[in-house]
């Protein structure tokens, strides 16, 4: 067997069948040239992935903005506009002992708060110091804040995690001694990125109860500065 | 929120770094990135639910790219250096974590078609079959794209140097 480029870049990529893929291995047995070829190949690929790696979210990310705003706005044509039922004490009060109680009956407990549903770690660095669309990765876990609500003078925030191949989103509001997760659900990964069956009526239905609006960057700064606490 | 904005937001820092691939420029990369979402939101009732967004809006990535470069009939500038990156919001700081180093000058010299193929299936990891689908080529094409790339590129990044090995 010949070993052109093309087919050493198919067995470098796992391109090729089984049955081929066997073949340039016997090939390569008896080809000096060729494992040099493949060993340069290698080594070039892992040079291009070391000096461009993915960079970081940026911090206040005027596309996520756009990408908030943007689908938002097609989400209120589509579905009629929102309708906010109750204030966020009534939420806590209800989902708190309701949602979660039933996603924990189902799910067992997610991986980044305790029993008591108070979100640590990673994703409660994420949460407290941190604007929308700020990524963490730290431990093996990785914690994204989607937006930012806030109605009735408490704040709510919707967040994604991942840890050892596990997601889910959540929604977790800022309570006097931390946050306290009010609702998460589990998503599915897929060859490692981030990807769930649909999207979430139940996380919809619990920011629609919250009520209010996403944050503006600028408005939500400054109640990141005043540690979450509301405007006098 | 609705799963599109979700993976959305999630896909930006992969798709800022394919954005800078394409065009080599922190202000094109960022001028290509906010078209792409601009029309991925247009068109946001063509994306099916459980396929991949990355495919997607890297198609839509390629394609704003591919006008772009036939209406101005340009190339982008030579790589800038992250040393050069100055201002004061937040893109620069990201821009400043892709490391403009000896590989990322070799991808350089590398023709338009050839380097979208490297970022698709070398640096962002799809499947032949998918890159195939983002630049609207035969999967024969990509082959043989990805062949003379990469033996460019080994010409240029094949020996194992110090910061190579200090990486494994």
């Amino acid at each position: 067997m010949e070993l052109n480029d093309e087919l050493l870049c198919a067995y470098l990529d796992g391109e090729l069948e089984p049955e081929i893929r066997g073949r340039v291995e016997s090939a390569l047995e008896t080809d000096a040239g060729g494992r040099v070829r493949l060993e340069r190949m290698r080594t070039a690929d892992q040079r291009l992935r070391v000096d461009i790696p993915v960079p970081p979210a940026v911090n206040d990310d005027p596309l996520v903005q756009m990408i908030l705003k943007g689908v938002g706005e097609r989400d209120a044509v589509g579905r009629g506009g929102r309708v906010y039922w109750h204030t966020l004490g009534s939420l806590a009060a209800g989902l708190a002992g309701i949602v979660v109680g039933w996603l924990l009956a189902m799910y067992g407990s997610p991986p980044t708060y305790s029993v008591d549903n108070r979100a640590r770690s990673t994703l409660h660095t994420v949460l407290e110091s941190r604007p929308s669309g700020s990524r963490l990765d730290e431990g093996g876990e990785s914690a994204i804040v989607l937006l930012t609500i806030s109605a009735q003078g408490q704040v709510c925030r919707l967040y994604g995690t991942t840890r050892a191949g596990r997601a889910s989103e959540g929604v977790a509001c800022r309570e006097r001694d931390g946050w306290r997760i009010v609702a998460w659900e589990s998503v599915t990964t897929l060859s490692g990125d981030y990807r769930a069956a649909g999207a979430s009526p139940l996380l919809d239905a619990v920011l629609d109860r919250v009520g209010g609006e996403p944050l503006a960057p600028a408005d939500e700064q400054a109640l990141l500065a005043r540690g979450w606490r509301p405007a006098k | 929120m609705t799963l599109l904005a979700r993976e959305l937001i999630e896909l930006l820092p992969r798709a800022r770094r394919f954005a800078w691939v394409l065009t080599r420029s922190r202000e094109d990369a960022e001028d290509l990135l906010q078209g792409a979402i601009e029309r991925a939101l247009r068109k946001a009732s063509s994306w099916q639910p459980g396929t991949r967004l990355d495919s997607w809006l890297f198609r839509i990535m390629q394609n704003l790219w591919r006008d772009e470069l036939r209406a101005h009939r340009r190339r982008a500038e030579p790589l800038e250096s992250a040393a050069g990156v100055a201002g004061s919001d937040g893109r620069e700081e990201t821009m400043r974590h892709i490391q403009t180093a000896e590989a990322s000058a070799a991808l350089a010299e590398l023709p338009e078609d050839q380097r979208a193929v490297i970022g698709l299936v070398v640096i962002e990891g799809l499947s032949y079959q998918q890159t195939a689908n983002i630049l609207e080529v035969p999967i024969g094409t990509v082959m043989s794209r990805l062949a003379r790339a990469r033996a460019r590129l080994a010409a240029t990044l094949g020996d194992d140097a110090p910061r190579v090995r200090a990486a494994k």
